[in-house]
């Protein structure tokens, strides 16, 4: 393989902003390394054995985080919809689009936590704020990724149906959703297993769920609690891949 | 009643304001007429279609569609693109219904329940076109041949004045593609007017009775299609 003399400038340019960038976080620091690794490797046998006597209390946690992340995701979605149906060119035109992405890209640049904490603050804690805050992110990624399947719909079909005189509603209806309807399951299982593990994290900000629990074993020092804690989020966040995966797999092969 | 289903005067075309994809195009279709738009891959066809069919205004000229009472409605004009402009995810069926979207009413739009009546409707072009025992197949598991009979029922059960067919069967193999154009000229009514586009000589000279060559997006000759052949269009092709 032939290198210029150019490419390999580039190339040990970039390199060197990497290594520039890691030193500078403190990558190179041995000392802060070394020390750093003896606490993971005391945290980690601090993990062991595992607390099953809290495994009661956090089944109801962890249905609380399931139903959060359900509700959050047929909320977002609702919203989601008409707003990727505004959001495409090719169905609400040029001007109306630009507003919507505006708002859309407004709305994702907050994180689903920072939404947590600003429901919180508004509605006190508990899974209410958690959800309200899983609903609007997900609006804000489920739409932007409904718009860009809207506009992949083949232009011809679109076409050959305004040619004939179909009303928007009806291009809608027989035309943009299902020829879209693969990406908006397969995009709205993906959302709902993304929001099983974003509302474990959204109770360390008060928002419900079985993150409240995480949070306080690692203030309290109940490490062994703790892994109970991770192992049932583990388990749970397996089944409901499995079970969306399935699911998708059986849309998509239609 | 107007003796032209298609008038074109001076029609030019630009999708950027130069570069013009049509070039002071003057066209006459008479009502029940096969004509045929023949010439290579860029030289316009498609792009009248889309005049035709307003789908595009053109920059200059004027276009008139017009049927036995009137301007022509919409869906009353079938319109067939080079890809068939099928939705893949639909089912034979629910295709052809599209071509009846003007006598389907809000609930049928909203919840896919379309009338009886449209759908015994659907059903017998489905049939014309020999293709009734696949209604409840989605497209996309359909055969090339199979799709173009569906795109057939779905113009013929608009009960069209006018057909625009973009080389639609270009893609097919000949004894498949003159089958399907042997279907549409017996399924379209005597006073259907029949506008083809083709590259393909044979499929101009025996489906349509006057043929239009283009080139460059110019008109640059109209000739009856019996006296088609390839010395008269040799210069267009190269």
């Amino acid at each position: 393989m032939n290198f210029s003399r150019e490419s390999t400038l580039r190339v040990s340019i970039f390199l060197a902003i990497i290594i520039y960038l890691a030193h500078s976080i403190g990558f190179f620091d041995i000392d802060r390394l070394a020390r750093g690794s003896s606490n993971l490797i005391i945290f980690a046998a601090d993990l062991f054995p595992p607390d099953f006597g809290v495994t009661g209390t956090l089944l109801y946690s962890i249905f609380e985080t399931i139903q959060m992340a359900l509700l959050g995701t047929v909320l977002g979605f609702t919203a989601a919809l008409p707003l990727g149906l505004l959001g495409a060119r090719n169905v609400s035109g040029t001007g109306i689009s630009a507003l919507v992405r505006l708002l859309l890209g407004a709305i994702r640049t907050i994180p689903a936590l920072l939404w947590a904490i600003i429901f919180v603050v508004a509605f006190g804690l508990g899974p209410l704020p958690g959800t309200l805050g899983l609903a609007v992110y997900s609006i804000g990624y489920l739409s932007k990724l409904y718009y860009e399947a809207f506009e992949a719909v083949d232009r011809e079909i679109i076409e050959a149906v305004r040619a004939i005189g179909i009303s928007r509603l009806k291009e809608i209806r027989f035309v943009m959703l299902p020829e879209s309807m693969n990406h908006i399951l397969s995009q709205l299982f993906f959302m709902f297993e993304y929001n099983v593990r974003s509302s474990a994290i959204l109770g360390f900000v008060g928002a419900g769920g079985i993150g409240f629990y995480m949070i306080s074993y690692i203030q309290l020092f109940q490490y062994q609690r703790l892994t109970t804690a991770i192992l049932l989020t583990l388990a749970v966040v397996l089944v409901i891949d499995f079970v969306s995966s399935r699911i998708r797999d059986r849309f998509l092969s239609n | 009643m107007t003796e032209y289903a298609v008038e074109l005067k001076g029609v030019w075309y630009s999708p950027t304001g130069d570069n013009h994809t049509l070039k002071n195009i003057d066209l006459k279709v008479k009502r029940g007429a096969s004509v045929a738009l023949i010439g290579p891959s860029g030289s316009g066809k498609t792009t009248l279609f889309k005049i035709i069919s307003r789908l595009l205004s053109p920059c200059s000229g004027s276009v008139s569609v017009r049927s036995s009472s009137g301007e022509l409605e919409k869906h009353r004009m079938g319109y067939i693109p080079q890809q068939l402009g099928l939705v893949r995810s639909l089912t034979a069926l629910e295709n052809v219904l599209i071509g009846a979207h003007s006598r389907i009413g809000f609930a049928g739009t909203l919840f896919g329940v379309f009338p009886k009546k449209e759908t015994e409707h659907a059903m017998k072009y489905l049939g014309m076109v020999g293709i009734a025992h696949k209604a409840d197949k989605k497209v996309y598991t359909l055969s090339g041949g199979e799709r173009q009979r569906v795109a057939i029922a779905r113009a013929l059960i608009q009960e069209p004045e006018i057909i625009l067919a973009d080389e639609f069967v270009s893609n097919l193999d000949i004894v498949t593609a003159r089958e399907i154009m042997d279907m549409m000229k017996k399924a379209k009514g005597k006073d259907t007017t029949l506008v083809i586009a083709t590259h393909d000589i044979e499929l101009a000279r025996n489906y349509s009775e006057t043929t239009v060559i283009m080139k460059d997006g110019a008109k640059v000759g109209e000739i009856s299609s019996c006296e088609l052949d390839r010395d008269k269009v040799r210069d267009v092709f190269t």
